[in-house]
């Protein structure tokens, strides 16, 4: 492949796309095969050969990817990507992986507002076609979400979202595809604050990503444990160690045994990894789930309905939380009840926390 | 460019046939930029046997003459045989008058639509236009002063010989005597902004739509491309210009000379040396075939077969017909934004206060304070704002201080100085857009110039975010937070504040609210109520029977019970009939919940 002359390469072309070598054909404009390294085909007008050779739309979308070579061997990016429009808008009954090819090993360059633009331009230029031009749609949107990720910019998920929602193709694209999708999706929805949807997708995405993909399997679990602990389901040692993610270990011990010092320590610890990930704001949230868990042992030890202020002002100096006093008591568990995990109410003017006799601390899943 | 934007191919096709040789020719060069106008109105699917014919065999270097050559000819025979099979005038080089290079912006989101444009008028070829009109665009043309005009006139032009050819009025009309395409005058359905092009042509220097666009495109740092001074009008017209969706203005100001664009136009200019005109005659097929096959090392039995079957396909409509031209450079990207760094101003004038006025033309360097005049400028409104408390004055005072400094280059600590106190002016004043504006060019600012107040700014910034409640600026500032500014007075006592304000611990973050340093407090202002009202309804909802009205006065962090109360008469909130001074928390809740 790597010697090959422009006429050769161009025949091999011809001829997979004769024979419907779908496959083979997609290979010879991937950038993960090894054409692409060489100099011969490197041409930076290569119009005028492929129109020979090929048919429309083949000559366009072949010349386009010749050029690209030509663009990255330069390292011109820019012109890369756009090369790389071109072509992407050709249809194919081919799954949308095929795009995947494509793109896959032409990195998201450092102009963020580069690739987002070209991607969008493509995205919405296909919008409202035919079905068959859909396929790569998802594999696109994949990408898109990639960079508004990475710029901070959420926001501009939602438009699409709702495209691929309102699609009918969306169950049959293919599970790689589908498992990113989710996972990003399941990453806004926790941007949100929509914990039952994040827990819904990002789930759905650990269990269908492939066995041997670790990594990715690993950056799923680092948003879904999250979401999973507010809910109130802790993960155990083996799966923490499994996917080396040692840093929730301490987190998830404090929050079940509502220790509190323990948490601010864990968190306090292993803080840059959590704010690089952009969970740390969310792993915050699990301080609430912890005070709950610590007044709930209050109230199993005092084994009364009403429950002296006092007692939980003890509790809480004892896990040493700077400046506690009696009103910020009262403070936290006016939030506690606020959000449906204490059943009861608080007497001011007799200082107790005075709770329903029936499941006064219900269970975290049902009242998150 | 709502059509161009349809199809990159469409587009390419008008734009690519420009190239930069200079050349004069016995024929009219506007008459070129014409007939491709008019070509893209009739194009038509060409399929024709005749139409293989066209196929050019580029060549890598042709002398113009020849060039010139061919395409007298190809022209001649073109008005003596027309072809059953319309195919576009581009199979010929046409050495154009050197121009910069068009592109067309394509934009991103929402506006891009994905329409065809259907013209499938067969009657519409330019051999069949009558002469009379192929003279009146002509002279459109000619009428043209420069590119903008011929822009506008392309368009005026299409849809007036549309219109013409299609109910066929253009036959019949004395075409000597039609007034020639204003682009004002027609609302012109592929250019629906239109009219604001024009207004974006009239002056080197747009009025700026907003203070901001100045600022934040002058904020953003030096150009990254060296450009000339000629380069500068471009730009600036991108920075000035009314953002309109259309992409004339950034299509405009793509026509610079940069180090870019000119190795895009030598690519146009390569391709245009190739697309040449070969001998109408010659089989194609012969000369193609040629490089084909050489190279392959196999034997391929069916060879001769599929050499039948490939010749075969050149009478299908699989082919192209005219010469493959890949429209990459439509891609215009979003313009970066242009530095004043490039040209500074030196002012010289001598006043101490100076009107604001936005920027509509280059300024005068007379109008234009030097930096020495700007620190009496700056004690100057200083003193006005504490006597008087003007703020509109002072926030205009300002802004012209900050002008000045732009126009002038100048970002030394002097500017951070400036941002500073008009930031903490407008926080006075509880404005917080001014204030947001500030902040933000003090942000880039800080990369440069540090100053002592990085931590002051740097909380102001969390607590905006707050207000704003962007967690994910938030987080992103959290990121970048060094240990140093971490231990910052203002800086910790903000993000304590966040804390607290995340979990919902109101107990604790009016008592930071309370403690608040330097001017923070007047940036929580803008949120407190939002946050009292969180607080109350928490209180309400939690506590039984009643609640004592001084527990709600400490807790949401009020100075007196005076304005604690007339916060909450203010929402209907009720109290006992026995003992005023508490609160009834059941229907008070109630009453919130109305409010």
């Amino acid at each position: 492949m790597a010697h090959i002359t422009i006429n050769q390469y161009l025949q091999q072309v011809y001829e997979a796309i004769d024979n419907h070598e779908g496959s083979f054909c997609a290979e010879l404009l991937s950038f993960k095969h090894p054409h692409v390294a060489n100099p011969r085909l490197q041409l930076a007008s290569p119009e005028e050969k492929c129109q020979q050779v090929l048919e429309v739309p083949y000559d366009e979308m072949v010349a386009a990817h010749l050029r690209c070579t030509y663009a990255v061997s330069n390292h011109d990016f820019v012109e890369a990507y756009k090369c790389q429009t071109l072509v992407v808008q050709y249809p194919f009954g081919i799954s949308g992986d095929y795009f995947g090819y494509i793109f896959s090993s032409l990195p998201i360059p450092q102009p963020y507002p580069l690739a987002h633009y070209v991607l969008t331009v493509i995205v919405y230029s296909r919008a409202g076609i035919d079905d068959s031009k859909k396929w790569g749609m998802l594999f696109l949107i994949n990408q898109l979400f990639k960079i508004y990720f990475k710029i901070n910019k959420l926001h501009l998920c939602k438009p699409l979202i709702r495209a691929i929602d309102s699609s009918n193709l969306k169950d049959d694209y293919s599970m790689a595809q589908r498992v990113t999708y989710k996972y990003y999706v399941g990453r806004k929805a926790m941007f949100d604050s929509d914990y039952k949807p994040a827990e819904e997708y990002l789930s759905f995405s650990f269990q269908h990503c492939h066995r041997s993909s670790q990594r990715n399997k690993r950056m799923i679990l680092i948003y879904l444990l999250p979401v999973k602990m507010l809910l109130g389901h802790m993960p155990n040692h083996q799966l923490l160690r499994k996917y080396d993610l040692m840093q929730f270990a301490d987190v998830t011990k404090a929050v079940s045994e509502g220790n509190l010092l323990l948490l601010n320590e864990a968190l306090a610890k292993h803080e840059t990894f959590f704010i690089r990930c952009g969970i740390f704001l969310i792993l915050e949230k699990l301080k609430i789930i912890t005070y709950r868990n610590l007044f709930k042992k209050v109230y199993q030890l005092l084994k009364t309905h009403q429950l002296p202020l006092d007692a939980f002002l003890v509790a809480l100096k004892m896990m040493q939380v700077e400046e506690v006093d009696i009103d910020e008591v009262q403070c936290i568990l006016a939030n506690l009840i606020c959000e449906g995990h204490i059943k009861g109410y608080i007497s001011h003017q007799h200082q107790k926390l005075v709770v329903s006799k029936a499941n006064p601390f219900p269970l975290l899943s049902s009242s998150s | 460019y709502f059509i161009l934007a349809a199809g990159f191919r469409f587009s390419s096709s008008y734009d690519a046939a420009e190239g930069p040789e200079g050349q004069t020719v016995s024929e009219n060069p506007e008459w070129e930029k014409a007939r491709q106008a008019l070509a893209s109105i009739s194009k038509t699917q060409s399929a024709t046997k005749t139409a293989q014919a066209n196929r050019t065999t580029a060549q890598v270097s042709i002398q113009q003459q020849q060039q010139q050559q061919y395409y007298q000819q190809w022209y001649q025979q073109n008005q003596q045989q027309p072809y059953p099979g319309y195919t576009y005038p581009y199979n010929y080089y046409y050495p154009m008058a050197p121009g910069p290079v068009r592109y067309s912006l394509v934009l991103p989101f929402p506006l891009i639509y994905c329409c065809s444009a259907d013209y499938k008028n067969d009657s519409l070829r330019p051999q069949d236009w009558p002469q009379a009109m192929k003279e009146y665009v002509q002279r459109c043309f000619t009428a043209c002063e420069n590119e903008e005009d011929k822009d506008r006139t392309e368009k005026g032009l299409k849809e007036v010989l549309q219109k013409r050819l299609q109910d066929g009025s253009a036959y019949t009309i004395d075409w000597d005597r039609e007034p020639l395409p204003e682009g004002a005058s027609h609302p012109n359905p592929f250019s629906p902004l239109s009219p604001s092009r024009l207004k974006a042509k009239q002056s080197r220097w747009e009025a700026v739509p907003t203070q901001r666009t100045l600022e934040s495109s002058v904020g953003r740092g030096g150009a990254t491309r060296g450009r000339g001074g000629g380069a500068r009008l471009g730009h600036y017209r991108n920075v000035f210009s009314q953002r309109s969706p259309s992409s004339s203005s950034s299509g405009s100001s793509s026509r610079s000379p940069s180090p870019s664009h000119s190795r895009h136009r030598d690519r146009n200019g390569q391709r245009h040396r190739r697309r040449n005109m070969d001998d109408a005659n010659s089989t194609v097929l012969g000369k193609k075939r040629k490089g084909g096959n050489a190279g392959l090392d196999f034997h391929d039995p069916h060879r001769e077969a599929k050499k039948q079957s490939r010749a075969a396909r050149f009478h299908n409509t699989k082919m192209r017909s005219e010469p493959l031209v890949l429209s990459i450079n439509n891609l215009e990207l979003p313009k970066e934004d242009l530095s004043w760094d490039d040209c500074p101003i030196v002012g010289t004038c001598q006043e101490i206060t100076k009107i604001y006025l936005r920027l509509t033309c280059a300024p005068d360097p007379a109008t234009v304070r030097p930096v020495s005049v700007l620190r009496k400028s700056l004690l100057a409104v200083k003193a006005h704002w504490k006597t008087r408390q003007d703020y509109p004055y002072a926030c205009e005072q300002m802004k012209s201080i900050r002008q000045d400094l732009t126009v002038q280059g100048v970002r030394t600590e002097f500017t951070v100085e400036v941002y500073e106190c008009h930031a903490r002016i407008a926080l006075e004043k509880g404005d917080h857009a001014e204030f947001n504006q500030c902040q933000m060019q003090l942000k880039a600012l800080y990369k440069d110039n540090p100053s002592e107040n990085i931590g002051e700014f740097t909380a102001y910034r969390l607590l905006y975010y707050i207000f704003t409640k962007n967690s994910g600026d938030i987080t992103t500032e959290l990121v970048y937070l060094t240990a140093a500014l971490r231990a910052d007075e203002c800086v910790s006592h903000a993000l304590s504040l966040r804390a607290a304000w995340a979990l919902g611990n109101f107990h604790r973050f009016f008592q930071l609210y309370r403690r608040a340093p330097r001017m923070a407090s007047y940036l929580i202002d803008k949120f407190v109520e939002r946050e009292r009202m969180i607080a109350l309804r928490a209180l309400f909802k939690t506590f039984r029977p009643d609640l004592p009205v001084e527990y709600v006065q400490s807790s949401l962090g009020f100075l007196c019970l005076d304005s604690c109360m007339a916060f909450l008469t203010g929402l209907g909130v009720t109290f006992l009939p026995s003992d005023p001074s508490k609160i009834d928390c059941k229907t008070s809740s109630a009453s919130l919940a109305a409010s």
